[in-house]
């Protein structure tokens, strides 16, 4: 029991933090040469940078990768979409992009990036941050993306996402989209009275509303066709009984030997 | 503990180069162990690894 605890106070420990945005970052990317090593120290650096803001929590680089692993796009510079797939997989509410770009004399470099939230929403347009060259190109890279971090502003990211203001529309415009409103039951004839139910009883029930003229109309026309189909039924009984009559009277041999027998 | 372990990152990325590495270095293992845990002496051994890691850190950072 003393174990068990322990496991639910530490759950409720890492519980604790959730005050802080959480965010993950997209790779950065450098649109310039530099060796894989140099790369690789300015992508880890960059992270190290996110992960010092207290005022953020970054996810575990076990869980990075793993977001990473998953995202199987490289459209993050232009998508939100992109960037909101990558929060999403990673359970963070933001995502960042941020790329390091140099000008063609090798005399500026400039680090851009952007934040997206969980809903796809763009929390942080793209910023630039565009510094002189004085060292080597990886170290000003990296004084550039530690600008471009404090430009961005992450410490004032909300804790929370808010549902994006709606702007009330006028009551025409609710009445012109039907669909939102749940289904009505259709209304439906009242049922008809037994035959030898007194009329007594039905004028004690409650008075039911008048149907519809449609129904009404629909009503006549099956009595009609009722009447036509009934007309029709006995004309033909009729026709059969008479034939039947007049068989007997036929020759057996089939053939009219006198005169009264042709007249029939 | 993930909470515990996104403290500690960001203890060792407030640190030194070496508090990174290190921090970097223990964290996959950490992260695999916790998600394995299935008892509570299991829990309770990554709990003392993480712990100790913390202390470390916090060595590195405040060195006497």
């Amino acid at each position: 029991m003393r174990l068990f605890s322990l496991c639910v106070t530490l759950a409720a420990l890492g519980a604790t933090a959730q005050g802080k945005p959480t965010l993950i970052d997209h790779p950065v990317e450098v649109k310039f040469a530099l060796t894989e090593a140099q790369l690789t120290a300015l992508q880890d650096g960059f992270r190290q940078l996110l992960a010092k803001s207290s005022a953020i929590r970054l996810p575990t680089r076990t869980n990075w990768k793993a977001a990473m692993a998953a995202l199987k796009r490289q459209d993050c510079d232009l998508r939100n979409e992109c960037l909101q797939q990558l929060a999403t997989t990673a359970g963070t509410l933001y995502a960042l992009y941020a790329f390091v770009e140099r000008n063609a004399a090798g005399t500026e470099l400039t680090a851009a990036g952007r934040v997206v939230n969980q809903d796809g929403v763009q929390v942080r347009p793209l910023t630039q941050v565009t510094i002189k060259r004085k060292g080597s190109f990886d170290e000003a890279a990296r004084e550039a993306l530690r600008l471009l971090v404090a430009q961005l502003e992450l410490d004032k990211l909300s804790p929370v996402l808010t549902p994006p203001a709606v702007e009330p529309k006028p009551a025409s415009v609710v009445v012109e989209q039907p669909t939102l409103a749940p289904p009505l039951p259709l209304p439906l004839p009242p049922p008809p009275l037994p035959p030898n139910e007194p009329a007594a009883v039905a004028s004690a029930t409650a008075p039911s509303p008048p149907p519809p003229a449609g129904v009404s109309a629909l009503r006549v026309v099956a009595y009609v066709t009722g009447a036509t189909a009934l007309a029709a039924a006995a004309l033909t009984v009729g026709f059969g009984a008479t034939a039947a009559s007049e068989r007997a009277r036929l020759p057996t041999a089939g053939l009219l030997l006198d005169d009264s027998q042709v007249r029939l | 503990m993930s909470g515990d372990l996104q403290e500690l990152q960001q203890t060792a990325a407030a640190g030194d180069a070496a508090a990174w590495t290190l921090f970097e270095r223990a964290e996959p293992r950490l992260s695999e162990a916790i998600a394995a845990a299935a008892t509570g002496v299991e829990c309770e051994a990554v709990e003392s690894e993480i712990q100790q890691l913390a202390a470390t850190l916090t060595r590195t950072r405040h060195p006497q």
